[in-house]
């Protein structure tokens, strides 16, 4: 259940007038009074969104600019332009600043699409010499405009597309492919380490910012940023939203060739020694990013075994998707993303999951979390891989993979003995009968619970209808308990009920 | 989550300090690093930059699945968790409930100074004081004194009680449970308990209890046998508070009769018991706040997968026996060094009322939030009830008040014990005065004069105010001695605040809480400053936080106060020598469809007030925009008070009395009477207000002037529960169409109300 949000006014033609007020004439400095004097009510009423409250300052600012230059000095002007400008920037980029780290506040103004300029007019305002008149002016201008076109307009019209689109995500790729030169080098030189630390630093920096940028990308993609309040407690819930969005995305791009399968066939296979055992070399070089990843996003390795066994899962399946006219769109496009498969690297990606199994858990302290990962990873691998068809078309990555995870975890080998060797169409004999008394039961409980609510609320209303007539004895003068006798009726909170 | 957060980082540091690859590395033995390691690292220039919030949920960086089974599995404080596996298979059922409550029902509004998040010990805090200057010289008026009082019998057995049982009490029906039939068809249905000495007996529910015969402890307090009936409120979301039997020791006369006539069956196995108290139904209507705020859903009854559990049936229809803890149920936990600090304050028995006249009697309790101020502060009331006839409770606290909602502070006269949260007893106080937010740091110095104010009032009216002596009631009834709960605001202008609430109150006895870990502030013993009266200082224990914190949050509590206030009944006679407490609740309909009271605001109002920040820009013409929804407070000023000047000048008589920029009715010539809620407003042509209150109407003509501050009625107040779960309507409107609230996300950027983040770290601090 969503609760909903307090809003000051009653109806968006409200809003719409306030806008008009605002932006129908520039000059109209009476219409902007108004409009200030209603925006101060408002504020008093429930507190504002963050972009009323910065229209209101600007607009108060605007009106003591326009009134009279004489009543104060311009020192106090530029002082409220300022402070309206630094307000407006902080409080736009501040619910933006989801990671751990601070982002530089360019970059998450890129992303609302708020100019530049306006962010460096908030350092010298807040930093510098205070800038000129001239310039906050044309701030003020710049800022209202983009309020108009970033808030009122959306907000009038919720199906219209936003008129500034937020920019798209910058590639993950040539971040990546920067990391994995500098730790080619060092891997094979280690006298470089020293000469190159500072910058594989800044690699792996680079990196979680561009996490922390696809984390914004996605609300933009998952529908607009939340209201504060009601998604206050649950918080939690969205924020894990993005964080998927963005550590899915960052597990498509590290999956691809090249990144954590070499491109060479020869070395994503470790000669000589078991199966789906890794390179060193791989090793050596990914896993530093991948530890320093997991411990500012816990959930990575989950991710990145989602992401390798639903690969692999695909690399079985097209056989059954021929059969399947729903997936028909999917099987097709895939065939033209990998021509033909490509066993070497799903053997690679293979071995990194079974690697991922075995070392994510050394960065985890408490070992019943560890536990926990590692149990979450099999449940992934177990399921996306469908081990019931392990005998049928399931590539040799798969099988492998099933296999050598199997050979650790007795109790998982023996259930999955017993689940390949069902015959699949077990699941259509299923009992109808059983379903059948499920549902009974279901709707005696439902009944159930109806008969008891009804019940209560029967009771209860009963004895509040005795209890209003002795009160209006004894009230003071101007004051009425209205009744239905007097015409009043239930209304929303705030509604006036007219009563004779 | 912070802690988990830094840990990591810790960690990664560690690891890139000793350049080893984390291929090698096995299952980190480190676990995590010590505090102080950690706090080494943070440059010392960026401590002042973040003050703490313990609030801000920080998740980004943490998995949510991995942080929220930790948050679940905290246990119950002084409880071991059980290892049954039924009870591993019910933790896994909570899940989904939790999970829900997290996701879709949530507070409508939340100040920074709440806490909602379980406290955590941090690894490393940015908030950490440094040494405070004025913690180094210790005042040279008090005196800390240590406790180690012989007690005359421990009361804290429960606290050792073997884990995972919450009553000792084995019932048998007919062995030392006796039902007695109801004397009529209507009347409550009774039950009668006999208890051996030590036995303890946990309850949830709503009951009334009498002791017949013995001498039991309830939630620490003690109860002698006695004709009064105390009601009971333990609902799920605070700590279930436990009878226990004591071994009387003063029985000269042996069995001594049961005070009513008991059935003979009863009165032939009592006399093997040590203790006999009966249970009564209690209908008060409260139950259905829950089916107004979701959050509080059902929890005066046992959660519904544990609804199913074989149960002992005490045979009443409001109180469910806990034989065993499970995961939605925590005891509440009386710790030592609280028994041992309020014995060390209570007047010995058999002492002549006269000697303790010139004593001080006005006890503070300080302390950081979350460290049980007000469960202590409610426990120390209710034992000095059981010596004094009256007690005076002083709450400056505005966020959790006991007797009120929040938003004001309010001097109340007790005369019984209260047992239950703060939202089941709702009062109209003695005395109060309005403050308007949940934080007096918008209003310091009327906050102050607030306190002063009643203060006064209390030496003035109450201290020493004899009452006559009731038959049968050995109580002093001389001295009305005060208990005062302060803020949990210790740090930054809430310290100043709070060193000068001392000032005003010259407490005799202060209580003050250790903070849980020292980064949070608050040295303890720290009485940085003199007494003038040279107050005796208390260190006490604070209590971790139950594991309900994270079930409910500070703003959660705030709200059903809030609802719970507005749903109350208040008796209607004139008040006797206590202030009144709610008696009832009136659930049955949703605020949206109570029938309100209708004021015209030229015969019945003199002025109307806004205060908050910001409201002196509120014009005359539009001021009636801000009050829909809105809550203002029924004031009463002293005759001659007010400026009517101004009044007759720039307001017609037609309009709301209004003029920007008052300043709100000074505390020494006014009171506030309580809230109200303006459902509906019409400005023109004579204005008027539609009003809901629960205050009671003999008192309604004194109350003049209305005060608007920076409170709101939570959201579940505005909705109408008898459509939650089907379309949503309110009063009949359709959901998209209910004015003043939005459903759904705003689109559009800066379309949420600002947030603000005190936890972000800067990359030099890795």
């Amino acid at each position: 259940m969503q609760l909903p949000r307090r809003v000051p006014w009653e109806s968006l033609a409200e809003l719409e007038q306030v806008c008009s007020w605002i932006y129908s004439d520039e000059n109209d400095l009476e219409a902007k009074q108004h409009a200030v004097n209603r925006l101060a009510a408002w504020r008093a009423a429930v507190p504002l969104p963050h972009a009323l409250e910065s229209a209101h300052t600007i607009l108060s600012v605007l009106l003591q600019d326009g009134a009279a230059a004489s009543s104060s000095t311009y020192l106090s002007l530029r002082m409220s332009y300022a402070s309206a400008i630094i307000r407006l920037v902080n409080g736009l980029v501040d619910p933006l600043q989801l990671g751990a780290y601070a982002r530089s506040i360019h970059s998450i103004a890129q992303q609302l699409g708020l100019p530049a300029w306006l962010v460096d007019l908030r350092h010298a305002a807040t930093h510098e010499d205070l800038p000129s008149l001239e310039v906050l002016r044309d701030a003020a201008r710049e800022v209202m405009t983009w309020l108009l076109h970033n808030y009122f307009l959306p907000t009038l019209n919720p199906s219209a597309p936003s008129s500034a689109p937020s920019r798209p995500l910058r590639p993950l790729a040539p971040l990546l492919k920067q990391y994995k030169t500098l730790l080619k080098a060092t891997t094979r030189d280690a006298t470089l380490h020293v000469q190159y630390r500072a910058e594989i630093t800044r690699a792996l920096r680079d990196i979680e910012r561009w996490i922390s940028e696809a984390k914004i990308a996605s609300s933009a993609t998952t529908g607009g940023v939340a209201w504060d309040d009601v998604s206050d407690e649950n918080d939690d819930s969205e924020e894990d939203a993005r964080e998927k969005w963005a550590l899915d995305r960052l597990s498509e791009v590290l999956l691809e060739k090249g990144m954590l399968v070499p491109l060479s066939k020869k070395k994503r296979m470790s000669p000589g020694q078991g199966t789906l055992a890794l390179p060193r070399s791989s090793v050596a070089i990914w896993s530093p990013l991948l530890a320093h990843l997991q411990a500012l996003h816990p959930a990575l390795p989950l991710h990145l075994v989602s992401a390798i066994t639903a690969h692999l899962s695909r690399a079985v399946s097209p056989e059954a998707s021929s059969t399947d006219f729903t997936a028909d769109s999917v099987s097709l496009n895939m065939a033209v993303d990998e021509p033909k498969t490509d066993p070497s690297y799903d053997i690679c990606l293979a071995s990194w999951a079974k690697w991922l199994l075995d070392n994510c858990t050394s960065g985890v302290a408490d070992a019943d979390e560890a536990a926990e990962l590692r149990e979450n990873m099999v449940v992934r691998i177990v399921s996306a891989l469908r081990p019931d068809r392990v005998d049928g078309g399931a590539s040799r990555a798969a099988n492998a993979l099933l296999q050598v995870i199997s050979a650790e975890r007795p109790k998982l080998a023996a259930a999955l003995s017993i689940l390949s060797q069902n015959p699949s169409q077990s699941s259509k004999d299923v009992d109808g009968n059983v379903v059948a008394v499920m549902d009974t039961r279901l709707n005696a409980l439902l009944a159930l619970q109806h008969a008891g609510a009804a019940d209560t609320l029967d009771t209860a209303s009963t004895t509040s209808d005795a209890r209003v007539p002795a009160e209006n004895l004894q009230l003071p003068p101007g004051w009425r308990k209205l009744s239905e006798r007097d015409g009043w009726r239930p209304a929303p909170i705030g509604v006036y009920v007219t009563c004779p | 989550m912070l802690s988990a957060v830094a840990a990591r980082k810790a960690r990664l540091a560690a690891s890139q300090a000793q350049n080893t690859t984390p291929v090698a590395a096995a299952p980190s033995a480190s676990a995590s690093p010590p505090p102080s390691q950690t706090k080494q690292k943070a440059p010392p220039q960026s401590t002042s930059q973040r003050p703490p919030s313990s609030k801000r949920k920080f998740t980004a960086a943490a998995g949510g699945t991995a942080a929220k089974k930790k948050r679940r599995e905290q246990p119950a404080r002084y409880f071991a968790q059980a290892s049954a596996d039924a009870f591993k298979a019910q933790d896994d059922v909570i899940v989904v409930d939790e999970s829900d409550a997290e996701s879709s029902f949530s507070s409508s509004e939340s100040s920074e100074e709440d806490v909602a998040a379980p406290r955590r010990t941090r690894a490393w805090s940015p908030s950490a004081p440094l040494a405070d200057s004025s913690d180094e010289d210790d005042g040279d008026g008090d005196e800390p004194i240590v406790l180690d009082y012989p007690l005359s019998a421990p009361l804290d057995q429960v606290s050792v009680e073997p884990a995972s049982a919450l009553s000792s009490f084995d019932p048998v029906l007919n062995q030392n449970v006796f039902h007695l039939a109801p004397a009529s068809e209507t009347a409550p249905k009774s039950t009668v308990l006999l208890l051996r000495s030590g036995e303890t007996v946990a309850l949830l529910g709503t009951y009334t209890l009498t002791v017949l015969r013995g001498t039991i402890t309830l939630a620490g307090v003690q109860l002698l046998a006695g004709h009064t009936s105390h009601p009971v409120y333990a609902p799920r979301s605070s700590p279930i508070p436990i009878i226990q039997c004591r071994l009387s020791r003063s029985t000269p006369t042996g069995r001594a009769p049961l005070l009513p006539a008991l059935p003979e069956r009863i009165a032939d196995a009592s006399p093997h018991f040590d203790a006999v108290l009966m249970l009564q139904e209690l209908h008060t209507g409260i139950e259905g706040l829950g089916r107004i705020c979701r959050t509080f859903d059902a929890c005066f009854a046992p959660a519904r997968w544990h609804r199913n559990l074989p149960r002992f049936d005490l045979g009443l229809d409001t109180v469910y026996f806990l034989a065993r803890q499970t995961p939605d149920v925590s005891p509440l936990v009386v710790p030592p060094s609280w028994d041992a600090a309020i014995g060390s304050v209570m007047p010995p028995p058999d002492v002549d009322e006269h000697t303790l006249l010139g004593q001080g009697a006005t006890y503070l309790v300080r302390g950081p939030k979350n460290a049980g101020k007000s469960t202590f502060a409610r426990l120390l009331l209710n034992r000095l009830l059981s010596r004094y006839q009256r007690v005076a409770y002083l709450e400056c606290d505005l966020g959790q008040s006991e007797f009120t909602p929040g938003g004001m502070v309010s001097l109340n006269v007790v005369d019984r014990p209260v047992f239950g949260p703060p939202f089941s007893h709702p009062s109209v106080p003695h005395a109060s005065h309005y403050i308007g937010a949940t934080s007096p740091k918008n209003s310091p110095s009327h906050y102050l004069e607030s306190l002063q104010a009643l203060i006064q009032l209390y030496h003035a009216e109450l201290q020493d105010a004899a009452l006559d002596e009731q038959p049968n009631d050995s109580r002093i009834t001389s001295i009305v001695p005060l208990v005062v709960n302060t803020m949990g605001w210790t740090k930054g202008l809430g310290a100043d605040l709070e060193r000068k609430v001392e000032e005003i109150i010259e407490p005799a006895h202060i209580f003050t809480f250790a903070a849980p870990s020292p980064e949070d502030g608050w040295n303890v013993p720290g009485p940085s400053h003199s007494h003038p009266g040279g107050a005796t200082v208390h260190a006490v224990e604070s209590v971790p936080p139950s594991s309900l914190a994270s079930y409910y949050s500070a703003a959660d509590h705030r709200n059903i106060s809030m609802l719970s206030y507005f749903h109350a009944v208040f008796p209607s006679a004139a008040p006797s020598t206590s202030s009144p407490l709610a008696t009832a609740w009136d659930t049955s309909l949703p605020l949206c469809a109570q029938p309100p009271y209708q004021l015209d605001c030229q015969t019945a109002l003199d002025q109307l007030v806004l205060t908050g920040a910001g409201t002196e820009d509120v014009v005359p013409s539009e001021v009636h925009r801000a009050l829909p929804g809105a809550l203002v407070a029924l004031v009463t000023c002293e005759p001659g008070t007010l400026d009517s000047d101004s009044d007759s000048d720039t307001v017609s008589p037609s309009t709301l009395p209004y003029s920007p920029g008052a300043p709100p009715p000074s505390p020494h010539a006014s009171r506030c009477l309580g809230l109200a809620l303006v459902r509906g407003v019409r400005p023109h042509p004579h204005a008027r207000l539609q009003l809901l209150t629960p205050v009671p109407a003999r008192l309604l003509g004194e109350a003049r002037v209305l005060v608007m501050g920076e409170m709101q009625l939570p959201v579940w107040g505005m909705l109408d529960f008898r459509t939650l779960d089907g379309g949503g309507e309110v009063a009949g409107v359709e959901k998209g169409r209910v004015p003043y609230l939005r459903w759904g996300k705003g689109e559009g950027a800066g379309g949420e109300r600002r947030r603000v983040r005190r936890n972000l770290m800067r990359r030099g601090q890795m």
